[in-house]
């Protein structure tokens, strides 16, 4: 079952496109991490699918429209920021979101026990650090049994503590088989926790697909030689066509090469060239690395 | 949702508020007090009656009625700014509908939560007439109880229409304190501005001057016997006070545009 078509849909902002003809599916029960650079559309694609930015052009529907005219009903989102009523308590502020949603059954204080925020539930939430707004943010989007769930950079501005519970907690939510569609800066935290990305650049989907088929069988090699010699190696490299530098972390090279390319030859070439590799290593892509090519 | 569930969706945003609460208990307090002012002249000036008889019915009705126009003034339109300003700094409005409201039900429990507040608002100025007159002052005997052209509909248009001027602006500025601020100089400044600039030069001979909406606003419930001292002090060609018919329809057209100004925002607007 598709969980959400978006058909075409363009978005601009005086004189910038932030969305040109976008076209999305997302299938019930995976977990989709949307990525792409700052400004390239993320939040004003999530903006438009929960109805609070308005497209220019084109359409979209949510669960084959099973659940119209209400379908945000069977939606927990967060988008941007953890929005609440400040002089509101967590207990107070979550009644309004059960209000809305129409789902007297849930039970809050175990949402709350579930999120770690029990303990501070007649604490008003102005009062909150950001790590408990986002944990609150989560236990308010769970109610109401969604079917999917949307996060938008779920771990801005968090410290490694804030980071490693809200990951927890996604993934937990993952485990129960809920479609997570998630906007994300943090690769490292996308390749963890889903099956499927799409990568936008410019309002456009560039990439998308299981997170497998997106990495492919493309390796990187690593190769560093002695300091002299190091802007000769540069030069070697960017003069042979079958190697394509990616980018220097230190005097490591990081290169993208041909599948069937063989790094001994490699080694070979290079040293024929008068160039010694003082190291050499092939090893699989990371998101991040792929995301860097896709989008350069 | 039906629409009382929509208002009570309002009332939980609300009922733990303390500016709410402040402002709702200051109209409650001052209503019944404030007109007792009064009863500090002596006398007034001609052509006004004594400073007690306006405590007699059918009197009373309007002297609460213009102690209620500017308590409503300061109070009730700085509430139509607040409760849609306390909604959009905390962008509690764009997550009501990522929670699954359609703007058009965020529309509805706002205006509904506004009517409600403007018939409570209008229940209590009946209750405090009614206190005030049979308390305050000489009874009623061979006295008629209602004098005022439909002061009542008047009194209620009244404060519905502070408040949702005040959401308009609310509304259309999203800082609360700018929105206040810009609410209180429009009344008191910005139209008297824009009567003086457009009429200048035609003041004394066209009565459009005081078919503005604040104008209107404030003539719904003016001062008793107002109208007559004013117009007696400026002779004018015409009457400076709108007729209650006037002020009434004129008021009505104006919130009725008001009313539609805010729906087009909210349904177009990105929030």
């Amino acid at each position: 079952m598709n969980v959400l078509e978006v058909n075409n849909i363009s978005k601009t902002y005086g004189k910038h496109k932030a969305l040109d003809g976008l076209n999305l599916t997302l299938q019930k029960g995976n977990v989709y991490g949307l990525l792409g650079p700052n400004g390239s559309g993320k939040t004003t694609t999530l903006g438009i699918i929960l109805d609070v930015l308005k497209s220019d052009s084109g359409t979209y529907t949510w669960f084959e429209g099973q659940h119209d005219p209400y379908p945000r009903l069977k939606i927990g989102a967060i988008l941007e920021t953890p929005n609440f009523y400040p002089y509101l308590n967590a207990l107070d502020n979550l009644r309004i979101v059960q209000h809305i949603k129409q789902s007297p059954e849930d039970d809050l204080y175990s949402l709350l026990k579930w999120v770690n925020l029990y303990d501070r539930r007649k604490s008003n939430f102005k009062s909150y650090s950001l790590g408990m707004k986002q944990r609150l943010a989560i236990a308010a989007a769970l109610i109401g049994e969604p079917e999917v769930l949307i996060f938008d950079e779920p771990t801005n501005g968090l410290d490694p503590q804030g980071i490693a519970e809200i990951r927890e907690i996604i993934l937990k939510i993952a485990d129960e088989g809920k479609t997570i569609f998630m906007a994300s800066h943090i690769l490292d935290e996308v390749e963890k926790i889903c099956s499927h990305v799409s990568i936008l650049k410019n309002g456009n989907l560039i990439a998308e697909g299981p997170v497998g088929t997106i990495l492919g069988d493309s390796s990187i090699l690593e190769i560093s030689t002695s300091i002299d010699k190091q802007s000769e190696l540069q030069t070697w490299i960017q003069n042979r066509g079958d190697l394509e530098l990616m980018k220097r972390d230190g005097s490591i090279f990081l290169v993208s090469i041909e599948p069937d390319c063989n790094p001994a030859n490699l080694n070979k070439d290079a040293f024929d060239a008068g160039l010694v590799l003082s190291h050499i290593k092939l090893r699989k892509r990371s998101l991040e690395e792929e995301f860097l090519s896709i989008t350069k | 949702m039906s629409i009382l569930q929509l208002i009570y969706l309002e009332w939980l945003k609300y009922r733990k508020n303390t500016t709410f609460k402040v402002t709702v208990l200051l109209y409650f307090l001052l209503l019944p007090t404030l007109p007792a002012v009064l009863l500090s002249f002596d006398s007034l000036p001609p052509p006004l009656p004594s400073p007690a008889s306006f405590f007699d019915f059918p009197d009373i009705w309007g002297l609460v009625a213009y102690t209620g126009n500017w308590l409503a003034y300061f109070l009730f339109g700085f509430l139509g700014v607040y409760i849609i300003s306390v909604d959009t700094t905390n962008k509690t409005f764009r997550q009501s509908i990522i929670n699954g409201l359609s703007r058009k039900q965020v529309i509805l429990a706002k205006m509904f939560f506004m009517l409600i507040f403007a018939i409570i608002a209008t229940v209590f100025y009946i209750l405090t007439v009614f206190i005030l007159g049979n308390f305050g002052s000489e009874p009623f005997e061979g006295r008629p109880l209602f004098g005022e052209e439909f002061i009542i509909a008047r009194y209620f248009l009244m404060s519905l229409s502070y408040l949702i001027f005040g959401f308009l602006i609310g509304l259309l500025i999203r800082s609360i304190g700018v929105a206040t601020m810009l609410y209180f100089l429009y009344i008191f400044f910005i139209e008297v501005i824009i009567r003086y600039l457009v009429h200048l030069n035609i003041f004394k001979d066209d009565r459009s001057m005081i078919f503005y909406p604040m104008n209107a606003l404030e003539d719904l419930t003016p001062f008793p016997y107002g109208g007559e001292a004013a117009n007696s002090g400026m002779n004018l060609s015409f009457d400076l006070f709108l007729t209650p018919t006037e002020a009434f329809v004129t008021t009505s057209i104006y919130t009725t545009i008001f009313i539609a100004s805010s729906v087009f925002l909210i349904l177009k607007r990105d929030l």
